[in-house]
């Protein structure tokens, strides 16, 4: 046991302190960020925001309400998983200190007990069976996910199935019998024993070295010494529901689990898996635990949009770092996915530019590809905030991905118009790169933009520009619209292609999509504007940037990568 | 792509001013209904309502009594779609049509039997059914020849105050001009912008306060219509209670917030009665089930669901909607290939006179239907039991030179619709 004790004491401490070392690098430097953050939370309780964080507490935190409006799907996979768990946690691994104390007539094999742990183990495998297979079925949920991913739906699992096991290889083993029948069958007569034996046998499922006798006066007799000895620790085995089947399909090979001492190492194994996932917690995607509930709430006092700068956002920029627990769901409605299918760059998609800004911000080192990638992710985005809507931790995404174009366009790689602006004449991709499609994605083929049938129907009504709401917003300085949408049609419909790519248009586009939508002649004007960005991506990969003017990279990495 | 087929008593394939009014009238007679089409060229649109003004063309004949028009139009060429409804459906599509805009915030003026007339944004007169009250009182100062300020926007494209004052000076001598800075833009102007920006009240000030100077002796000043977007009848009063002064406003060339602000009526009108919107989505094939009913391939390029359809109606309109394809020697229909009544051979399109009053007879090109407004197939007989066609795309007339565009639409619409609902 002192091993146990010992194992615990590291694990809780790696816990502790891994959750002090991330808490620190929200709030350092803390004479800044400290005292912001304690008057931003005293503002927001100040300013009534108290209803909408208890509010968040309830529906949001306990009952996840706001994923269930999103995806019932989701939320049942992650509400089993959330609730079984926690009924688990509380019920079952503190029982020491929560239900043998404050449940007097506790006892882990009586109902409702037993029957509660079977149920929350049966809530967690199955929620963690749907996300499983969600995480298969939908296509670009799979791509995006890492190891992280499949080993901690894989922990989830091993804990709560040796636990099962456990308590399966405990009811098969004829030791345990042994032992438990010491103790509560004081000097049984043989023939009682044997009665026992075969009752457990019969409704437990028991298995024994030599089988006891199976007709039914033993057994009813076995029932009734049962009843007066056992049955007060021990309810019926059809409450077991999930450890039940287990205890019947094991049964030919429970001799030699006896023989392997089977419940022995499936208890330990239980135990140690347990630890492991309390000592890699606050380094792993189920730091969400300790790091959503935090986030959902500062969402709730901050509201949305929250605070544009200073050093509450940026402790809520760490904060956000950390609760991501890579579901993915503002990848799968990204309204620039389909850039991401083009230029096969993950870091277009929100939940992995989230893990390349995490690497850039927590300063890791970077290749010089992998911090090209950071920008063609941020520079592609048109900061539409849906990923901030759906985030189910509450995290504001379209916050980061502002701050980090800000930090890029300072220090590198820019914005891709900056390059590009009075340069018409980059070199088309090399041949070879053309024959990886893999790699390129399908972004430099100009597929609408070297269709003439794209741009035939163009009566030039300029009810693109007319509608569009990036040149109503900089209408008041001309000098931000070099180009208007109906005029960026005509750019490309005269074959000019690389002046459009040139404009600062086709990159402050928002793809809300208004154009496409009421242009009469059906001409799919957002669609051209994202082409251009892409065929501009693909083309800048195979460009030195330093001789465009980027200033010195620090990277140690050299060359480009391939 | 989530896939979500539909079932519906009529689908309307087609999202201009007939397609609209069809959908329209069909959800008032309690039809499951869905339409499909792109509904931007809309936007084109005028926003005042035709019923026929001018025939025979050949002599640019103007009449006040539309239905006289009507009457002397068809005694000369049966051929026109109006011959297939009754004055009594004419004027009860008229008044479902107007009376819905009017919920919508889109209130029409006019009056019952007579045509009235209005300025257009070249400086001509025309003369037409149904107006915004926006419009009314254009049609008020030309009556009285009223002293007037036309005022237009350093920017506006196509839209001369000046051009307009000079056209009308021998008829109307007390129109005036004045050109001012549009508040708060500069550069090239976009109508809906300045309609959006006037949706504020700072900037509706700063207008009245430029204004102001130049109103002078005018009973009316008159604008392009660019008064509000979405509460057009709001912006309209404020600026009227800001300058004193009545005012009116003058369509601007298309594309127009006159249009935008019908697309905007009807969208959100339409969706509110229930209508299922396909609105972006086009047919792409079709095929007649067992029962008769059709079944409808949707979608943008490739099927992305389907349309299962009791009856369906034809509004897709002529060759900039779509709905009539020009080969090099032959016009198609473009979603069932119905046969199309037209000039044999691309010389006998047009007249050599590109502006030769009398139009050109490609304009009358168009689909042939029975007295209840069915195609005909090739055999002379109604192409489909349960299909229709509303709208421009009918043969035998010449909207833009008679001045019946929105009429026909709104009739055959409410017509079609009628039969379908008779069963």
């Amino acid at each position: 046991m002192t091993v146990f004790r010992l194992t615990l004491a590291i694990a809780l401490c790696v816990l502790v302190a891994g959750s002090v070392v991330m808490a620190a690098r929200w709030f350092s430097p803390a004479g800044r960020r400290l005292p912001a953050c304690a008057s931003a939370f005293g503002r927001a309780l100040f300013r009534g925001r108290f209803l909408a964080m208890s509010r968040s507490l309830i529906l949001e935190i306990l009952l996840q309400f706001h994923v269930l409006r999103q995806s019932p799907v989701r939320w049942l996979a992650h509400f089993a998983i959330f609730a079984g768990f926690f009924g688990l946690f509380f019920m079952h691994a503190l029982e020491p200190v929560l239900s043998r104390p404050y449940f007097p007539d506790y006892e882990p094999t009586l109902d409702p007990y037993q029957f509660l742990r079977n149920l929350f183990g049966a809530m967690v495998l199955l929620g963690a069976a749907l996300a499983l297979v969600r995480r298969l079925a939908v296509g670009r949920l799979r791509r995006i996910s890492g190891p992280e991913d499949w080993l901690a739906l894989g922990l989830l699992f091993a804990i709560i199935l040796s636990g099962h096991l456990f308590d399966a290889a405990k009811t098969l083993s004829e030791r345990s019998f042994d032992r438990m029948a010491a103790d509560y069958l004081p000097s049984p007569a043989p023939e009682e024993l044997e009665a026992v034996k075969a009752f457990w046998a019969a409704s437990y499922g028991s298995v024994f070295e030599t089988p006891p006798p199976k007709d039914p006066q033993t057994v009813e007799a076995g029932k009734e010494l049962s009843d007066a000895s056992c049955a007060m620790c021990h309810a019926p085995a059809s409450s077991a529901f999930v450890t039940r089947p287990m205890v019947l399909a094991l049964q030919p090979i429970a001799p030699e689990m006896e023989r392997l001492r089977a419940d022995e190492w499936l208890h330990d194994a239980h135990y140690l898996l347990f630890f492991l996932f309390i000592a890699w917690l606050p380094f792993s995607k189920f730091r969400h635990i300790l790091t959503a509930p935090v986030s959902l709430l500062c969402r709730a006092a901050a509201g949305i949009p929250g605070e544009a700068g200073g050093p509450a956002a940026e402790t809520r920029r760490a904060m956000a770092l950390d609760a991501c627990v890579h579901c993915g769901a503002c990848s799968l409605v990204c309204s620039v996915g389909p850039s991401y299918e083009a230029l096969a760059d993950p870091a277009v998609l929100p939940s992995e530019k989230l893990k390349s800004l995490f690497a850039y911000w927590r300063g890791k080192p970077q290749s010089v590809r992998d911090r090209g990638r950071l920008a063609e992710g941020s520079f592609t985005c048109t900061a539409c905030y849906r990923c901030s809507r759906i985030c189910p931790c509450g995290i504001d995404l379209q916050d980061l991905w502002l701050a980090s174009k800000r930090e890029l366009n300072e220090k590198g790689p820019k914005d891709p118009y900056v390059f590009l602006r009075g340069r018409a004449e980059i070199p088309p991709p090399p041949v070879e790169t053309l024959m990886r499609p893999r790699r390129m994605g399908a972004a430099h083929l100009p597929r609408l933009t070297g269709d003439p049938g794209t741009f035939a129907p163009c009566v030039q009504c300029s009810t693109c520009t007319s509608v569009c709401p990036v040149t109503a917003a900089l209408g008041a300085s001309p000098d931000d619209i070099d180009a208007s949408p109906h005029q960026i049609m005509n750019l490309v419909r005269m074959g000019l292609r690389d002046d459009a790519i040139a404009t600062r248009m086709v990159w402050n586009c928002v793809t809300c999509y208004k154009c496409q939508e009421f242009c009469p002649q059906g001409i799919k004007v957002a669609d051209v504007l994202f082409e251009l960005r892409n065929l501009a991506h693909a083309r800048l990969r195979d460009v030195d940037f330093q001789d465009l003017g980027d200033p010195p990279r620090t990277d140690a990495a050299t060359g480009r990568g391939a | 792509m989530e896939r979500k087929d539909v079932s519906c008593d009529v689908l309307v394939i087609g999202a201009g001013l007939a397609g609209m009014a069809a959908s329209l009238f069909a959800l008032e007679k309690g039809l499951v209904t869905a339409q499909a089409g792109l509904p931007g060229e809309t936007l084109f649109a005028s926003s005042v309502l035709d019923l026929m003004a001018v025939t025979p063309i050949e002599e640019g004949r103007l009449w006040e009594d539309p239905f006289a028009a009507i009457a002397a139009e068809i005694a000369q060429n049966p051929a026109h779609p109006y011959a297939k409804v009754a004055r009594k459906d004419i004027e009860a599509a008229f008044g479902a049509f107007t009376g819905f805009l009017a919920q919508a915030g889109m209130p029409y003026a006019g009056r019952d039997g007579r045509n009235v007339e209005i300025l257009t944004p070249v400086g001509t007169s025309k003369r037409t059914y149904r107006v915004p009250e926006s419009m009314w009182k254009a049609v008020l100062a030309m009556e009285e020849k009223a002293p007037c300020l036309i005022v237009d926007f350093e920017g506006l494209k196509g839209f001369s105050a000046r051009q307009i004052a000079e056209t009308q000076k021998a008829d109307w001598p007390g129109l005036r001009f004045v050109r001012l800075d549009f508040p708060g833009m500069t550069g090239d102007l976009y109508v809906e912008k300045m309609a959006f920006a006037l949706e504020g009240e700072s900037v509706r000030q700063a207008l009245a306060e430029a204004v102001r100077p130049h109103i002078g002796d005018a009973a009316y000043v008159a604008f392009p219509a660019v008064l509000g977007h979405y509460r057009p009848g709001k912006v309209f009063a404020e600026m009227e209670r800001l300058l004193g002064v009545g005012i009116f406003e003058i369509p601007t060339m298309p594309p127009g917030v006159t249009g935008l602000r019908l697309k905007a009526a009807f969208e959100e009108g339409l969706a509110g009665k229930g209508l299922k919107s396909l609105f972006q989505k086009l047919v792409l094939g079709c095929r007649v089930e067992e029962d008769g009913s059709f079944l409808f391939s949707m979608g943008r390029n490739a099927e992305e669901f389907t349309v299962r359809a009791k009856a369906a109606i034809l509004a897709s309109g002529r060759f900039f909607g779509k709905g009539l394809k020009a080969e090099r020697e032959l016009v198609r229909e473009a979603v069932f290939g119905l046969p199309v009544e037209q000039p044999k051979g691309r010389a006998a399109w047009h007249q050599k006179d590109m502006f030769d009053q009398a139009g050109h007879p490609i304009n009358r090109a168009g689909i042939v239907t029975d007295a209840r407004l069915r195609p005909l197939g090739a055999d002379g007989l109604p192409a489909f039991p349960n299909l229709y066609a509303a709208g421009s795309i009918l043969a035998g007339q010449d909207w833009i030179r008679m001045k019946c565009g929105a009429g026909t639409a709104l009739a055959t619409a409410y017509a079609a619709v009628n039969d379908i609902a008779a069963g």
